[in-house]
């Protein structure tokens, strides 16, 4: 099983008091991607590092369902003229911090999703196919499709199924088409994962105006003095979310500390990039049945526009 | 937000929107308008994003081992791109530090240094931080032959002065050469010795009868001998002339092609000297005196271009010190920097731009008097030699300096503005000396004779003979006297070829390196045509007897040189006359009545023009959108308020946004001073 990269990967070269060591990246003719010289602690016996705050910036994240979920790490530290392996390390961009955690890749926070747009699922890299069904709402099956996951994500165009279920390797899903935006995030497990957002959102623009005054001639009504010269455009969406239940309350959390979310916008078909701005999500338990939940999420489109 | 990309050693780094890159450009430091001034950028945070860590190899981990990966002791270019692939500025980094927090590295700070100082430090160290000299250029002749630093040549002054006689372009005597100086007495050297041949001078025989005993020198009657004289004396008395005491100079055109050959190799940047420069009158025969050759060269048979230009001032230091004398200007693009004239920069484009729609009057607009540091500024060089030394115990100034009123009535201060500058000023003078005799070695029958019209003792090392040959009993005898020798005059004559002092005034030598000075052509011994139709070379000293190092001379001395008059065939009667002159311009600060001196030639409408009491000085936020923004517009002329002006600065402009930069803008009471105020 693959080690989260939340946790600390301690390394053992050995007993010198000082050796010098190198991480590559995939085999041990990978690429180079760090040289070090380890200086054994006072008292230890063996000359340890950690490689976890090197190899953490190697995961790239790209498009939903790209990017690196599981990377592989090898050490090698020097014994006299040659280099000796001190591992190879297996390593998922899990920042989950679950020590119960047992290899999940997928975290829905609600099992509605937008039947307009692409579902994105991560796998285990073993998973060779997973089997996706179509509903009707008695149960009876109207389609089914079995993908083979490209190295582990699984992406499924769902407009070209217009049935209101969908079982996921037996998970099941509501297909909406009642709902506008969609946030596609990569989860706290390092896998992809989608919530429809099913309240209110509310979009708008601040403006950076730059201004500057010169000098005219009054003689003319129609010439300008002050000028703006540039506007410096953000836009800001204030998303609500349905109204959720305990246990997908306690799953807000994979998408409001993501750091790779996108704006899936059913109108257009636009995938945008996007950063959550809220500095606090709470964990929110319904314990005296009175209040409902809901959560406002607050994102910024990540490319700024620009008005001349 | 303005797109750029920077771009560190090759790699795209990443840098967010607070990491403000904002450059300065500036063309006069008004406090001291000498001051070469290098565009700089304050620091820029670069976030410890995944690519901003593969550039710097992850410094910054404690155990890290760089190896070949990025090191904080090598220079590292940067370069930064606007959207439409246009190099907006290049130059070198330099790291600052490094902030983490949660054990993972938060950000680099960097400094990105633009175009000239990166230039200037190419030129100042190696990449070991070893300090240049003159010998690591390139230089080439009109033949494109390089010449090697580390290649021996033998220094053969009479070779280098017919080069400099005929014109000789394709040598390396067209570069370097030697310079006739008073260069005081030599050191490591018996100045008060001579070796002769016995019997070549009638005064000087083969054995000498002292008290009844015969003395001979110590190889028997016809061997070399030492003479000791009752005082010491230079090579322009003795008169011989030794490749290794003599100084060395270097032309001052040559010298500026060379830092521009070599300023890719040194320096990863073109440097290009302009027309503007090339014109400065009589640049071609411009020189600069270098320091004398080390002591332990002497006895070589060859010598480097490395050894002869050992301790010579950096091609940086050279570069800084000709711009500020010269009022020359540093013109930094992203792909090179030029060297020219402040009228060049000027007359490039005289047009004057309308900034009235530009400058922001919301915003505050500052206007001030331009006020000098000091009520006096001094352009004035270091002056060497005793004449200088003299001049500046009299009158309180450097020897050929001048002292400009700059009109600031608040304080009564002297500054000098050329400090730094590697040139020094010496008085071009005739020394007078009892020894620069009229008469000379060589008799009208052909044989030599040594004057004992020196009016001082001069006596032979002999040894004494026995039965058994010469013995090793030593004796210094007065040698014989010659009848017939007259001395009319024995005060002292006045050398016949005036020439710079680099001794002071008990002719102990002093640092004479970095006198500049014009080549005047060749100089024959003046003679005098009797009347009977004869012609005789009359003046003091009409031969200069060529020496080179000898062994065995030296050891005749005790392994200490000494002078040597055994090779009286090889010899000249013309020496290339140097000196501060040349047509209607003198290398001074200082005018003369008929001379131009450089603070009238290059400075001084510059100077009357910026500290007029009617300049001042304007600050103001200007929209330069629309502008390439960089060194090139401090050279234009504006017009705002009726006024005439030129930028001096560009301060915080920014890469990265659309903000308005803070602009300084001197006014100009009169355009040709600076589109013609340099001849």
């Amino acid at each position: 099983m693959a080690i989260p990269i939340w946790k600390d990967i301690t390394v053992n070269l050995g007993t010198s008091a000082m050796v010098d060591y190198r991480i590559r990246r995939n085999t041990t003719t990978g690429a180079i991607i760090y040289t070090g010289r380890s200086n054994r602690r006072p008292g230890a016996t063996a000359n340890t590092i950690k490689i976890n705050s090197v190899i953490a910036d190697y995961f790239t994240k790209g498009l939903p369902g790209q990017g690196d979920t599981f990377l592989t790490f090898v050490v090698e530290y020097r014994s006299g003229a040659s280099w000796v392996s001190a591992g190879s390390f297996v390593v998922q961009n899990d920042w989950s911090y679950d020590y119960a955690y047992l290899g999940e890749l997928s975290a829905p926070i609600t099992h509605t999703i937008d039947g307009r747009g692409v579902f994105h699922r991560t796998v285990d890299e073993d998973v060779q196919s997973v089997h996706i069904e179509f509903q009707d709402e008695d149960g009876s099956v109207e389609a089914f499709e079995d993908i083979t996951p490209d190295e582990g994500d699984v992406a499924l165009d769902l407009s070209d199924y217009p049935y209101p279920i969908m079982e996921v390797d037996g998970e099941r899903f509501r297909l909406s088409l009642c709902h506008r935006y969609t946030l596609h995030y990569v989860n706290a497990f390092g896998g992809w994962d989608q919530l429809l957002i099913e309240g209110n959102t509310v979009e708008s623009d601040s403006i950076d105006r730059k201004q500057l005054e010169h000098t005219y001639d009054n003689a003319y009504e129609s010439i300008r003095g002050r000028e703006n010269y540039h506007n410096g455009i953000r836009t800001t969406m204030v998303m609500h979310t349905g109204i959720l239940t305990d246990e997908e309350s306690l799953r807000m959390h994979h998408l409001m500390e993501s750091t790779s979310v996108f704006v899936f916008d059913s109108a257009n078909g636009s995938l945008r990039p996007a950063i959550v701005t809220n500095t606090e999500v709470e964990k929110r338990i319904n314990r005296n049945g009175r209040q409902l939940v809901s959560y406002e999420i607050v994102v910024e489109l990540a490319n700024d526009k620009q008005r001349r | 937000m303005r797109k750029i990309d920077l771009y560190i050693n090759g790699q795209r780094a990443d840098f967010s929107d607070e990491s403000f890159v904002l450059m300065n450009y500036t063309q006069t430091e008004l406090g001291n308008p000498t001051i070469v001034k290098n565009s700089f950028s304050k620091e820029v945070e670069l976030p410890g994003t995944p690519a901003n860590l593969r550039i710097f190899s992850h410094f910054g981990e404690c155990d890290r081992l760089g190896g070949s990966a990025f090191s904080p002791l090598a220079k590292y270019p940067f370069s930064i791109f606007a959207e439409d692939g246009r190099c907006i500025e290049s130059g070198y980094i330099k790291l600052g530090n490094v902030k983490k927090s949660h054990g993972r590295i938060d950000s680099y700070s960097v400094t990105l240094f633009g175009g000239l100082g990166s230039l200037l430090y190419g030129l100042q160290t190696d990449s070991q931080g070893k300090k240049l000299t003159l010998a690591d250029l390139e230089y080439e002749d009109e033949d494109s032959e390089y010449y090697n630093a580390d290649y021996p040549t033998a220094l053969d002054i009479r070779e280098a002065w017919t080069a400099l006689k005929e014109g000789w372009n394709y040598s390396l005597w067209s570069i370097f050469n030697f310079v006739p100086m008073y260069n005081g007495l030599p050191e490591s050297f018996d100045a008060d010795k001579a070796v002769i041949k016995a019997g070549v001078f009638a005064n000087c025989p083969g054995r000498i009868n002292e008290g009844g005993k015969w003395y001979y020198p110590s190889g028997g009657m016809t061997a070399d001998y030492l003479l000791k004289f009752g005082s010491k004396h230079t090579e322009w008395e003795m008169p011989e002339i030794r490749n290794y005491l003599q100084r060395p100079c270097v032309n001052v055109e040559k010298l500026l092609t060379a830092i521009a050959n070599t300023s890719i190799a040194l320096t990863g940047r073109p440097f290009i000297v302009d027309n503007s420069v090339w014109s400065i009158p009589n640049i071609g025969d411009m020189w600069m005196s270098l320091p004398l050759i080390p002591v332990q060269y002497r006895s070589l048979q060859s010598i480097t271009l490395r050894q002869m230009l050992e301790g010579t001032m950096s091609p940086a230091d050279f570069l800084i010190g000709f711009a500020k004398a010269f009022g020359l200007v540093f013109r930094t693009e992203p792909d090179k920097i030029t060297l020219l004239a402040r009228n060049a920069v000027f007359s490039a484009d005289p047009s004057v731009v309308d900034i009235s729609a530009r400058v922001d009057t919301s915003k505050s607009v500052e206007i001030s008097p331009v006020y000098a540091d000091s009520r006096y500024y001094e352009f004035a060089l270091p002056g060497v030699g005793a004449v200088a030394e003299e001049y500046k115990k009299t009158y309180g100034m450097e020897y050929g300096s001048v002292r400009i009123d700059t009109q600031y009535p608040f304080n009564e201060e002297s500054e000098s503005v050329l400090d730094g500058v590697p040139f020094r000023t010496s008085a071009h003078v005739p020394h007078v000396s009892p020894f620069f005799i009229s008469e000379h070695f060589e008799m009208e029958s052909g044989q030599y004779l040594l004057p004992q019209s020196w009016a001082e003792t001069v006596q032979a090392q002999m040894y004494k003979a026995n039965d058994y040959g010469i013995s090793g009993e030593v004796k210094m005898i007065d040698l014989p006297e010659m009848s017939g020798i007259v001395v009319e005059d024995a005060g002292g004559f006045n050398d016949w070829l005036d020439k710079f002092e680099a001794e002071n005034a008990d002719r102990k030598g002093q640092d004479g390196s970095g006198i500049l000075m014009f080549f005047n052509g060749m100089q024959d011994a003046p003679f005098t045509e009797y009347d009977d139709g004869e012609t005789y070379l009359d003046f003091p000293q009409k031969k200069y007897y060529f020496t080179a190092w000898d062994n065995a001379r030296v050891s005749l001395n005790g392994g200490v040189d000494c002078w040597d008059l055994r090779h009286l065939g090889n010899y000249t009667t013309q020496l290339p006359n140097f000196s501060a002159i040349k047509g209607a311009h003198i290398l001074s600060m200082a005018d003369t009545d008929y001379e131009t001196g450089l603070f009238t030639a290059r400075w001084r409408n510059y100077i009357l023009d910026l500290y007029n009491r009617e300049t001042m000085r304007m600050k103001c936020s200007m929209d330069l959108r629309g502008l390439q923004v960089g060194e090139p517009l401090l050279g234009r002329f504006y017009w705002y308020g009726n006024a005439i002006w030129v930028m001096n600065s560009i301060t915080n402009y920014s890469l990265t946004t659309e903000d308005t930069a803070e602009v300084e803008l001197i006014k100009v009471q009169d355009m040709t001073h600076y589109t013609n105020g340099q001849n």
